[in-house]
């Protein structure tokens, strides 16, 4: 009896973690399937914890006013085609009706004259942002309230560390365990939506959140993509700062040692405008030739524009804002040291333009889902939204269609006892250590910004022992247990993320390669694709779709002959 | 980083627990009440949640946290 090995929780569709895209799925599924059973589990608590939550909640809405196939052709040459254009394409154009189920739920949308307040964001030519009043906090409270009245279960501080699966190979729900008392829990669902976050190596602040979702996939059979691409992003050390995007269009430059605004050499057209990736370039470019360090200066912020800076609708920005000067003696209008961050990967679940990946009963939405590899500031949460809406009305459907789900009472035996000879009071604790390894081969921007093949093969040699390193390690309590198995999941990654950039031969967005510096149209408009083998993972590659916008034109037409090319 | 919790202004209603998304507060019982407890200190994320969801203001986050390997 499975009742007997852990607490058994039953429920039609699982959704696995309570950020937008999760939020979303779970309500989604709930209006496709009132009948049934749909519960929303999170490793903390609903609504007031995780990445989405901390985050501004700036997101891409398409309104009836927009022209559509526009907004998705600027995503999809945004991404340099690296897009499911068709799942992009639904993302958007539920978006608007997501925006107005918002507003019933007490959001508040800042408007002009009846019109909601949008701005144009960074490396998106026509597709416009806006947000919440109370950002990602608001939101993700909105939106816990709104399941709770829909009557979705909220099962948290869990944490999931493995998927159950039927002999069929089809997933049939989860395992995990309670994240304060260690409890064994067993969820047998007919359809489970992953909706994690993206994997992090913990690179400060609220980044220090990671998911784990996506390897919960790869374990399972599940293809995985977009493991070459990452968010780089201009960061400081001294302190999390969301509003470099407004921030310059305020005024604020990127300066080098010399005072030089370095943007204008490298990106004419945009500048300090550029998509964060083309920042993050430019910024290795700099170092490279010895004008470092270099400085995001704040002092060109006009002073009656400052107060925005100082004060924020989000909480948690207020109160950090606040009390840089007072505590920190940090003035944010001064110029700041910056660097280029690897903040998150971009590796995702591949699915279809339904969120169905190739496993049967598994779906995926939000970052753990790889509709793009890159999301600029807005198309994250946007894309969340529209993912979890989507993978939602899927998971129903798949639950309606789908027999009983099945949990054998042996692999529920199995993982109990592998999850429970990991911690133990007594273990020495050794995860902090294990991630500092793992960071200090990682964060050094000649290994995941400006990648190498002599640099990547070698890296890819010391994760070996770091691996080896981490199989062995023990916890000596549920909160380091669950750090393990992240860190352990932040080790495959790293595994996937330089197999991938060492197949991928060419320079494209976020994956720089210094060997192969130019992009390839002609060979790579293609996916790489990810599954697990019996001892290294087994990538291949496969052209992508391009049923809506067409591929690009060979270099060296100007965008008339694009244009007329279309 | 959380710095400090006033215990003596502390109403031990718990609401610091579990808006933790780092799981670094632990509610525990210490001279016969209900007291936050840091277990893990080194792992706060510097989100603020504890101080922005306590009622009575005991709690104090520094905006600092420690540094990460950089880029160069």
């Amino acid at each position: 009896m499975l009742d007997t090995i852990g607490r058994l929780i039953d429920t039609d569709v699982l959704v696995v973690g309570a950020g937008a895209g999760g939020l979303w799925a779970a309500l989604s599924a709930k209006r496709h399937l009132p009948e049934g059973r749909v519960t929303l589990l999170d490793a903390h608590m609903v609504g007031r914890t995780g990445h989405t939550a901390f985050s501004n909640a700036w997101m891409v809405v398409v309104t009836p006013d927009d022209d559509l196939d526009a907004c998705v052709r600027d995503i999809v040459e945004g991404n340099e085609w690296i897009a499911e254009q068709e799942l992009i394409r639904e993302v958007l154009s539920v978006s608007h009706f997501q925006l107005l189920e918002m507003e019933r739920m007490g959001l508040v949308f800042p408007k002009e004259d009846g019109r909601f307040i949008r701005r144009p964001t960074r490396g998106l030519k026509v597709t416009k942002v806006l947000k919440p009043d109370g950002g990602g906090l608001e939101y993700c409270w909105r939106l816990r309230k709104a399941l709770e009245a829909e009557g979705v279960d909220l099962l948290e501080r869990v944490f999931v560390t493995d998927l159950a699966r039927d002999d069929g190979g089809r997933v049939t729900g989860a395992f995990g365990i309670d994240g304060r008392t260690g409890e064994f829990v067993i969820v047998r669902a007919r359809a489970t939506v992953l909706a994690t976050n993206s994997v992090t190596f913990r690179a400060g602040f609220v980044r220090d959140l990671t998911g784990t979702g996506t390897h919960l996939a790869y374990d399972a059979g599940a293809v995985l993509t977009n493991a070459e691409f990452g968010y780089l992003r201009p960061g400081t050390p001294k302190f999390y700062f969301e509003g470099i995007t407004f921030a310059i269009q305020d005024g604020a430059r990127f300066i080098n040692a010399q005072g030089e605004p370095f943007m204008e050499h490298y990106e004419p057209g945009w500048a300090d405008r550029a998509d964060v990736q083309l920042l993050s370039k430019a910024m290795v470019q700099e170092k490279k030739e010895g004008r470092t360090p270099l400085y995001l200066d704040m002092s060109l912020i006009p002073e009656e524009e400052r107060g925005q800076y100082l004060q924020s609708s989000v909480a948690w920005m207020d109160y950090f804002f606040r009390k840089l000067g007072d505590r920190a003696r940090i003035d944010m209008f001064g110029r700041t040291e910056y660097y280029p961050l690897f903040q998150m990967t971009k590796l995702g679940i591949k699915t279809d333009a339904a969120c169905r990946s190739s496993v049967p009963g598994l779906l995926a939405a939000g970052l753990a889902q790889a509709s793009c590899a890159s999301h600029f500031a807005g198309f994250h949460i946007g894309a969340c939204n529209g993912t979890g809406w989507i993978a939602g009305k899927s998971a129903a459907d798949d639950a309606r269609r789908l027999e009983g789900p099945r949990v054998s009472e042996g692999r529920a035996r199995s993982v109990k006892t592998e999850v429970s000879a990991e911690w133990r009071d007594g273990h020495e604790k050794s995860d902090d250590d294990l991630l500092r390894a793992l960071q200090a081969l990682i964060f050094p921007y000649q290994v995941s910004i400006l990648k190498h093949e002599t640099r990547m093969r070698q890296a890819l040699e010391e994760l070996d022992a770091i691996a080896e390193r981490g199989a062995r390690s023990r916890a000596a309590h549920v909160h380091g247990f669950v750090r393990l198995r992240e860190t352990r999941c932040m080790v495959e990654t790293a595994r996937l993320m330089l197999e991938a950039s060492l197949l991928r031969r060419e320079s494209r967005m976020s994956h720089l390669r210094e060997d192969f510096p130019d992009r390839d149209d002609e060979t790579w408009l293609k996916w790489i694709l990810i599954e697990k083998g019996r001892d290294r993972p087994r990538l291949r590659t496969e052209p992508i779709a391009t049923p809506l916008v067409p591929p690009p034109t060979p270099r060296g037409l100007s965008r008339k002959d694009r244009l007329n090319a279309r | 980083m959380i710095v400090d919790i006033d215990l003596e202004k502390c109403t031990s209603c718990g609401d610091c627990d579990p808006v933790c998304p780092a799981d670094i507060i632990h509610m525990e019982e210490q001279g016969g009440r209900l007291v936050p407890v840091l277990k893990h200190v080194e792992h706060c994320v510097t989100c603020f949640n504890c101080e922005i969801f306590c009622p009575v203001q005991c709690i104090d986050v520094h905006p600092i946290v420690r540094r990460r390997p950089l880029p160069w």
